[in-house]
């Protein structure tokens, strides 16, 4: 079942006055499809995830759950959330403590159903979703005595028992610690795939939004500023921010020129010099743009190649062996770049290096100096065009 | 494609989303009904009835009642007597509850949790009862503790000690108040981080130091709030005032409200108007400290000391001194339980204004109880006792839980609103409330004027700003998610209130319960204002016996069962919350 939402707002009233949550926000998830909303803590992630299970009322817009609309300001339709048959997985669990494990799985059945199913059909479907989250035989245990992986699985038990088509899962993850997030992630996939359902995963966590999802709508300050696979969130950015979000990474102010020196190629001039990219063909010459280099993209060169193209040499600031990486600082045209190098290497600080910005990995972001506040209509456009296709 | 079916079910989808409006509506409602009418219609009578008149019989407004008021120096003796009384005996009452804070939170006291039992025994204990057994043991005449002091010390005449005295009243409330003032700090003293004061030690101060320079600065601001707030509950208080300063002519505002009503003199008329100024005025007053109050505890917050974080603090070790304490605890005890309820037991089997001594134990016999029993008066007292607890405890039980539901969950306009209107009635003392809803109900066309219903309007309006802070705070520790999880798991309102909610806060809700049975049963202030001829509770049959009718072993016989009760009841919800916030 697909999740249309259109011109979603929200506003809340706080004591330091309204806050948007929500603003002008249009989505399409497609059925079947696994969903991340990535942000920041207070970008309106949540608040849209509780939008659309009913727990929060916008103040405008539609929300659709395959062709039943469940809200619309315009036509004061508001279908209440126990009436929308979907699942949902809770940051805390919300697992019930005064009832054991069997009771919690079988509530959606038994209360949430209008008793529609025999004792024998709950049974059965109880038994099924224990299953498969893998918590067959504990069905009898109270649910005080489960430890965080178990309560996040009879969680999800619950969510699944009536297979319902669309599953939200508000940070279902962030509770359990690291080991357990990164095999539960996987599983979680699989079994919300298992069923066919549609799910709306929301995660503060980039790692995990990349591994589960099959797209990510990334949020800021309650709007969706970019749609895309977890690659292209990852290598096209096309926000300042996201690239900041999305790991370490460097940023240079540039403008984009003509290089005479290669046959009228664009390249970015910024204060370290001159960067080529592939990305460069869109933007007229002249305009501003942001340059942004990852620290583990950027490459440490044995010595200078002849065929310089985006090669710089600079001064070792300082390093810091991390195990993984060497975090290294180092000073070029006066700026400072962060730089992952291999842990194998020997830098010695105050030494020279040498470093190449691959072309195809440099991260631009065409929209100037006021990136941070604003975001320009020709982005969101086009990250709307990106997301059609 | 709307079929005609999905338009039907989506109205009826449109209503199930107004379930939660149109119960806020209802509830707010009740609530309003219940607090809105009895402060307009304080104001109102301030500048309205004459004596002898309820404010809607009189015919013209006046400033008459202000006036008089304004001008006589009774009012500023009044003024006087209520600051030096509530001030006293928070200031006794304190005392003693931080001494047994830091005794039981702080010290490695022996037998903790026996002295836990012994300090909050108290806690039930109807001031009218503790009044009445005072009176027996110190009572300038006969009191059995001047007879004994009088032997010792080879005296005459009357004294020395004399119960009916501002002092008196001051330390009677005061050890009264001690173990209610104990629940509201003790935490504070067990929350203080071990480290705060161990860098003290480490710093090179000694114990004394740390206490001076640390501990007490952290424990400043949550002392001080508790000092507003028992100011506001000793000036409310009326049994003590008026049974031990009335003989003497020590008035304070809430007795004399009572003695407006009820003038001493015979043949005098009510005096409605005064009564009404003099509830403004402790109104006023109690509002201003409330509002102290609740700036206070909110900037207290910021001596997040305390945040706990699961330890014990690291207890002081009293060495030689550690019986000390057991010592003080018990005697607290038996003075403020045993004795008493000795005293009232004697009374109640001895023969009228019999000495205590040897040769009155082959006296004593049981005739006070078989009275008991054959009294119809009382057994009227009895049940309508039942009945008013019953019904109060019932409903605000419902209504606050709601309430607090409502405002706790509700993100809709209105569910704030019914916050503060349930919170607003805490500046309405009881014995003010009964005024005016004596007002109310003689002149409004409902009619519960003289009945038991009228008690019961008084104790579930009472009920509201404690039973909301307390059910408040209960669901705030449910998590707002368990209840969602019900709602996306498809269950309606009224399945998750009835499936989730109620059993999560079954502990809160019965112990509310019992809470407002309890202090229903204790109160004499609002059941003595309110009271005629068919709705006397067995509070006021005892105040009748006593002061009216000086039926003194006839009313004690009646006092030691009662006291007995509403103390293992309270006990029992006091010890409940106590170890629900350990």
């Amino acid at each position: 079942m697909s999740v249309t939402i259109k011109n979603l707002q929200k506003t809340f009233t706080t004591s330091r006055g309204l806050v948007q949550a929500i603003r002008d926000l249009d989505l399409e998830i497609k059925d079947g499809e696994f969903f991340s909303l990535l942000g920041p803590s207070g970008c309106g992630k949540t608040t849209t995830i509780r939008c659309i299970a009913g727990l929060e009322t916008p103040d405008d817009g539609e929300i659709w759950l395959g062709d039943q609309m469940v809200y619309s300001k315009a036509r004061n339709k508001l279908v209440p959330a126990h009436q929308r048959k979907l699942g949902m997985v809770f940051q805390s669990y919300a697992i019930w403590p005064h009832m054991n494990v069997f009771d919690n799985i079988a509530f959606p059945m038994k209360h949430g159903s209008g008793g529609k199913y025999t004792k024998t059909e709950i049974e059965e479907s109880v038994t099924r979703a224990c299953k498969l989250v893998q918590l067959a035989g504990f069905e009898y245990r109270p649910s005080t005595q489960l430890s965080g992986g178990q309560q996040q699985r009879v969680a999800l038990a619950r969510c699944l028992v009536k297979d319902p088509n669309v599953v939200l899962l508000d940070e279902p993850l962030s509770n359990l610690d690291a080991k357990l997030r990164a095999e539960t992630r996987v599983e979680l996939r699989r079994l919300v795939k298992s069923i066919g359902a549609t799910a709306v995963y929301v995660t503060h966590d980039q790692v995990e939004a990349f591994a589960v999802s099959d797209r990510i709508g990334v949020m800021l300050n309650g709007e969706l500023i970019q749609v895309g696979t977890p690659q292209e969130i990852y290598l096209k950015p096309q926000h300042e921010f996201i690239a900041d979000f999305v790991g370490r990474i460097n940023f240079l102010d540039g403008t984009v020129v003509q290089d005479d020196n290669r046959q009228g190629e664009k390249v970015v001039e910024t204060q370290i010099g001159r960067l080529a990219s592939k990305d460069l063909e869109d933007i007229p010459a002249g305009n501003k743009v942001k340059i942004g280099v990852r620290a583990e993209n950027i490459k440490i060169l044995e010595k200078m190649p002849k065929d310089n193209e985006n090669c710089f040499t600079g001064v070792v600031k300082s390093a810091v062996f991390l195990g993984e990486y060497i975090s290294c600082e180092v000073e070029i045209g006066g700026q400072l770049i962060d730089i992952n190098g291999p842990p194998e290497h020997h830098i010695v600080v105050g030494s020279e290096i040498s470093v190449l910005l691959p072309r195809d990995l440099i991260v631009v972001i065409p929209c100037g100096d006021n990136v941070k506040c604003e975001i320009p209509e020709k982005i969101i456009r086009k990250s709307k065009e990106a997301h059609r296709k | 494609m709307a079929s005609v079916r999905q338009v039907i079910e989506g109205t009826r989808r449109f209503a199930g989303l107004n379930a939660r409006k149109i119960l806020l509506g209802i509830v707010l409602i009740i609530t309003a009904y219940l607090v809105i009418p009895p402060i307009g219609m304080l104001l109102f009578s301030a500048v309205r009835g004459t004596e002898g008149k309820l404010p809607f019989e009189a015919t013209n407004f006046t400033l008459e009642n202000l006036a008089r008021v304004f001008t006589s120096e009774i009012t500023l003796r009044l003024f006087q007597n209520t600051a030096i009384y509530a001030i006293g005996a928070v200031v006794v009452g304190l005392g003693i509850a931080a001494l047994f804070s830091w005794f039981l939170e702080r010290t490695n006291v022996p037998a903790r949790k026996l002295m836990f039992v012994l300090i909050l025994a108290p806690l039930g204990m109807p001031m009218i009862i503790t009044s009445m057994a005072w009176i027996q043991l110190v009572n300038p005449t006969n009191g059995l503790i001047n007879v004994i002091l009088r032997a010792i010390f080879g005296l005459e005449g009357t004294g020395p000690l004399n119960v009916y005295s501002m002092g008196g009243m001051i330390i009677i409330t005061g050890l009264t108040i001690a173990p209610l003032i104990y629940i509201m700090i003790s935490g504070t003293f067990s929350r203080i981080d071990p480290s705060i004061e161990e860098a003290g030690r480490t710093s090179g101060a000694g114990p004394f130091a740390v206490l001076r320079r640390i501990s007490m600065p952290l424990l400043g601001p949550a002392l001080f709030a508790a000092v507003i707030y028992y100011i506001v509950i000793v000036m409310e208080t009326f049994e003590i005032p008026a049974m031990l300063g009335q003989p003497k002519g020590i008035f304070v505002f809430s007795s004399a409200i009572y003695y407006a009503i009820n003038p001493l003199e015979g043949g005098k008329l009510s005096d409605y108007g005064v009564a009404s100024t003099y509830g403004v005025i402790l109104l006023i007053i109690a509002a201003v400290l409330i509002y102290v109050y609740g700036r206070y505890v909110r900037n207290a917050d910021r001596f997040a000391t305390m945040t706990g974080k699961g330890y014990r603090p690291r207890l002081i070790d009293l060495g030689k001194w550690k019986y000390l304490p057991t010592t003080l605890m018990s005697m607290y005890f038996i003075i403020v339980v045993l004795l008493p309820l000795m005293t009232l037991l004697w009374t109640s089997l001895a023969p009228p204004y019999a000495r205590f001594s040897i040769a009155t134990f082959s006296k004593l016999d049981l005739d006070a109880y078989r009275n008991m029993f054959q009294a119809t008066y009382l057994i009227k007292s009895v049940k309508n006792t039942l009945i008013i607890s019953t019904s109060v405890a019932v409903i605000a039980t419902f209504l606050v839980t709601l309430i607090s539901w409502l405002s706790v969950r509700g993100k809709i306009a209105g569910a704030r609103l019914l916050d503060r209107l349930s919170f607003v009635i805490i500046g309405v003392p009881g014995i003010v409330l009964a005024l005016v809803l004596i007002f109310i109900y003689a002149s409004m066309p409902v009619p519960i004027y003289g009945t038991v219903w009228v008690i019961v309007v008084a104790g579930v309006t009472r009920s509201l700003p404690f039973g909301t802070r307390l059910m408040s705070s209960a669901f705030l520790q449910v998590h707002r998610e368990l209840e969602e999880a019900a709602a996306t798991s498809g269950a309606g309102l009224k399945t998750t209130f009835f499936r989730i909610v109620m059993p999560l806060l079954w502990p809160s809700f019965a112990r509310g319960f019992v809470w407002f049975f309890v202090a229903t049963m204790r109160d004499t202030t609002m059941a003595l204002m309110l009271h005629a001829a068919g709705n006397q509770t067995i509070a006021v049959a005892l105040w009748m016996l006593w002061t009216e009718e000086a039926r003194f072993a006839d009313a004690a016989a009646i006092a030691v069962p009662m006291m007995i009760v509403t103390m293992v009841l309270t006990y029992i919800v006091a010890k409940q919350t106590m170890l629900q916030e350990d």
